[in-house]
């Protein structure tokens, strides 16, 4: 199955070191045989969050962030092509509307 | 960083002549003499004044006015550290402090083996995540000396 990551590259997201997560998660998928494609995006402005990636799955997108190089594969362990959770996971799971107190896992 | 040529008239003549024909040339014409020699040879500015029908008093004033124009090649890394307020407010100038002193150099200075200029860049845009500095044109932020330190000896590898 496909993968869509999205990882911004506007100036903040790259100040923060957005260049240095997309580059080992490509690698750690296809080490992994993971079908990952990374689009590359402007940032939501959620500065503090950056580099904030996100993987497109059949409910919406599901955020990760601040994520560090050293996440990459923790992420992917705890399933991050499902949106699977993980303590840098910042959009509520699946399923769950907005307006839930639970917005943070 | 695109690889710097020597300083060659002919050159600059080459790259002087292919923008002069455009309207404001004069900025463009400093930026490709900039971006092709790493710095605006002192040569450059009567080239440049008879191109464009100007004084070489003009040439020199708007190469001086824009601190980003250097008048002699810069270091092999070029380091612009943000010194607005947004920065300030974080503690970026007692890290200027601190990277100028470990590298021993002051504002626009180079070090002496010629591996880092540092050049002080008045926001970058970054004002969320300060201290910001750009480092060879690569933006990054929530710096300290340490960081930077570690950011100049991964760039050089």
């Amino acid at each position: 199955m496909s993968v869509t990551v999205f990882i911004p590259r506007d100036s903040v997201a790259l100040g923060l070191g957005a260049d240095r997560v997309a580059r080992p998660l490509a690698k750690a998928a296809a080490a992994r045989g993971l079908d990952l494609t990374i689009v590359r995006t402007g940032s939501r402005g959620m500065v503090w969050l950056e580099p904030m990636g996100e993987v497109a799955t059949p409910q919406g997108r599901i955020a990760y962030g601040p994520v560090r190089p050293g996440d990459v594969e923790s992420l992917l362990d705890a399933g991050l092509a499902e949106g699977g959770a993980h303590r840098l996971r910042v959009a509520p799971p699946t399923g769950r509307r907005a307006s839930s107190r639970r917005i943070f896992p | 960083m695109p690889a710097i040529e020597p300083w060659s008239a002919p050159r600059a003549a080459e790259i002087i002549a292919g923008l002069a024909d455009r309207e404001g040339a004069m900025l463009p014409i400093l930026h490709a003499l900039q971006e092709a020699f790493g710095f605006v040879h002192e040569e450059a500015v009567p080239l440049i004044a008879e191109a464009l029908n100007v004084s070489k008093a003009e040439v020199h004033g708007c190469i001086t006015f824009y601190h980003d124009f250097r008048a002699g090649p810069p270091g092999r890394q070029v380091v612009k550290l943000c010194r607005a307020e947004a920065c300030q407010a974080v503690g970026a100038e007692a890290m200027h402090a601190e990277v100028l002193r470990r590298l021993g150099i002051e504002w626009h200075g180079t070090t002496r083996d010629g591996a880092v200029t540092v050049e002080p860049v008045y926001c970058l845009g970054l004002r969320a995540c300060g201290p910001a500095a750009l480092i060879d044109d690569a933006p990054v932020a929530r710096l300290d000396a340490d960081g930077l330190q570690a950011a100049l000896i991964e760039v050089a590898a």
